[in-house]
């Protein structure tokens, strides 16, 4: 579980988000959803330990996110972050990093190792391009890559950043469906998304801060979509259709 | 997925360094103003009366040995400022990390000329103040990899007044600074070699042991954090072995350009870019590479000799020109 307890977040002297409180339960799916630049990502990296938090405190299954040590923290949240290098590495090889918080002195794979790498390399459907250098794939593929070493990384937390950023509708979908599958399995999710029908369309729960940083909401799609506060903080007019399930349609006020 | 507990494409290839490593040592033993043959070696072993074994023990000898430290150092001191600063451009005589051991060594040869043991030492702690000068500006201002070379060559310039300072001070110590700023293995001595290859013993044994966690640190600050890597440890830990080996290298043979920028490239383009291969293949042909432009130095005008120095910048020079046009179109501090 992920407890966030009047949580202050920024980095140097800026502060982004001010008296963020939030539970997120085990095994959940959840989307942060906001505008441009409200302090979505400052939040991810903060719970990543990545940031330190300016006030308040985040708690992982009781324990508070200061008293982990970095390996420890490493077992039980990964983080796949938006903007990322590019070297010049095989598929395999980046997956294999993933179990860096679990080796040893001698930095060498054992045999539960490599069966994980095999699983994430299965579940995140890029065993197929493993042997292929990142800089010889499409975006997609690359998102795959990586979202298979966050896998390896075989921790009961996901964090991911914009997962489907420059990509085309169906790798997003793609990686999206591994998101699932991933929590299927019990991994808490928790991700940020710009495209505010995916969010409300594939997770059962979304979070909405506004532009000074303060979480708004916290609830179901619908429970959202009654509130009116899309309208209000995206200054945006919100349909719902029915296709298989509710979906959410995000069209300019007024005529265009 | 046996690839991934080896060390990936460059195993195996790798195994011909040491043999490569080996012949230039040989040539480089034999060959010169007065060649040797390998019998002749063998011979002079066991007549310390004869002039090829002075030549050997008081003269080949010790410039071999040398040069080799020098050469594998400099190179994974390079290999290991690239990957620190994240920039394949970062090379110790690039970012002013030779200059800072060259004005410590120059403060030495003005003051204790005589103290050979402290040559290393004070080169040392040079390198390292320079090296962390430049790793705090790219620090706090968050500089791009254009901004850290730039901002290298500002230090440098800094550092390289200061040593123009000295030498103005100190005008006995001109004819050694000329020498010194060129870069060259003549005049080195085993007293020299001893103390610096400890030195770099200590700084290689570092860079291997740390080789792994360098691919971490490739994927990204972010991803290599949240993977348990500690990261700023890790690039202190990395400084400090590099100063340790560019100084080391400087109190041998000096200003020598090129080795610690090209070699690693040309590791990485021979081997790929795991670090676990990119350190003791930077090694190797560091060393192979000095030697051979040293050999290269004493025979090409021989009986008088070429600084490697300038040997090494007319080949690094051409090779850097061609790895800018191999590049063209693209980025070359990918």
């Amino acid at each position: 579980m992920i407890e966030i307890k009047d949580l202050q977040t920024g980095f140097s002297a800026k502060t982004v988000s001010r008296s963020l409180s939030l539970k997120i339960e085990s095994g959940s799916f959840v989307c942060l959803i906001g505008p441009n630049g409200c302090g979505k990502t400052t939040l991810l990296r903060t719970i990543a330990g990545l940031l330190p938090a300016k006030k308040g405190d985040i708690f992982i299954n009781g324990k508070s996110l200061r008293q982990y040590s970095s390996k420890e923290l490493a077992r039980n949240i990964a983080y796949l972050p938006q903007v990322r290098e590019i070297p010049d590495i095989t598929v395999d090889t980046l997956v294999s990093h993933g179990r860096f918080p679990y080796l040893g002195f001698s930095r060498k794979l054992g045999r539960t190792d490599h069966e994980k790498i095999k699983d994430a390399l299965e579940l995140s459907n890029a065993g197929r391009f493993a042997e292929k250098r990142l800089k010889e794939l499409s975006g997609g593929e690359r998102q795959q890559a990586y979202l298979a070493m966050t896998i390896a990384q075989d921790t009961p937390i996901l964090l991911l950043d914009e997962p489907g950023t420059y990509l085309d509708i169906s790798n997003r979908f793609s990686v999206m469906e591994t998101a699932l599958k991933l929590n299927r399995k019990g991994i808490t999710v928790l991700m940020t998304l710009h495209d505010l029908s995916e969010a409300m369309w594939f997770s059962p729960m979304v979070c909405l801060m506004d532009t000074c940083g303060s979480l708004r909401f916290s609830g179901t799609p619908q429970a959202l979509y009654d509130s009116g506060l899309l309208q209000e903080i995206f200054d945006v007019s919100v349909a719902k259709t029915d296709f298989k399930k509710s979906y959410y349609v995000f069209l300019p006020k007024g005529d265009v | 997925m046996s690839r991934l507990t080896s060390c990936g494409k460059g195993g195996k290839s790798l195994t011909l360094l040491p043999f490569l490593f080996l012949l230039t040592v040989l040539a480089s033993l034999c060959l010169g103003s007065s060649p040797i043959s390998p019998k002749e070696l063998f011979l002079a072993l066991s007549d310390t009366q004869s002039t090829a074994y002075r030549i050997f023990f008081y003269a080949r000898l010790p410039r071999v040995l040398g040069g080799a430290v020098a050469g594998a150092s400099l190179a994974v001191s390079g290999a290991l400022l690239q990957s620190v600063l994240n920039n394949s451009l970062a090379g110790p005589n690039i970012i002013g990390v030779n200059a800072g051991a060259g004005l410590a060594t120059l403060l030495v040869m003005a003051i204790a000329p005589y103290s050979v043991s402290l040559m290393p030492a004070a080169a040392f702690i040079g390198a390292l103040c320079a090296c962390l000068l430049i790793y705090a500006i790219a620090s706090l201002s968050g500089a791009s990899r254009t901004t850290i070379i730039l901002s290298g060559v500002a230090v440098s310039s800094i550092i390289n007044a200061a040593s123009s300072s000295i030498k103005t001070f100190f005008p006995e110590i001109t004819l050694s600074y000329n020498t010194f700023s060129i870069g060259s293995l003549s005049n080195i001595t085993m007293d020299q070699v001893k103390w610096a290859a400890a030195y770099s013993l200590a700084g290689m044994a570092a860079a291997f042991l740390m080789s792994h966690d360098m691919n971490i640190l490739a994927l990204g600050e972010d991803i290599a954090n949240s993977l348990g890597l500690k990261c700023r440890r890790l690039r202190f830990f990395m400084i400090c072995s590099s100063s340790l080996l560019a100084g080391s290298a400087v109190s041998l043979g000096g200003l020598i350009g090129f080795v610690g920028l090209l070699v690693p490239h040309m590791s990485r383009m021979l081997f790929g870019s795991d670090n676990r291969i990119t350190v003791p293949a930077s090694a190797f042909l560091g060393a192979t590479s000095l030697l051979f432009c040293d050999l290269l130095g004493r025979l090409l005008f021989a009986p008088f000799e070429l600084h490697v120095g300038i040997v090494l910048s007319v080949i690094g020079g051409a090779y850097f020109v061609f790895l800018i046009l191999k590049k063209k179109g693209g980025r070359l501090n990918d």
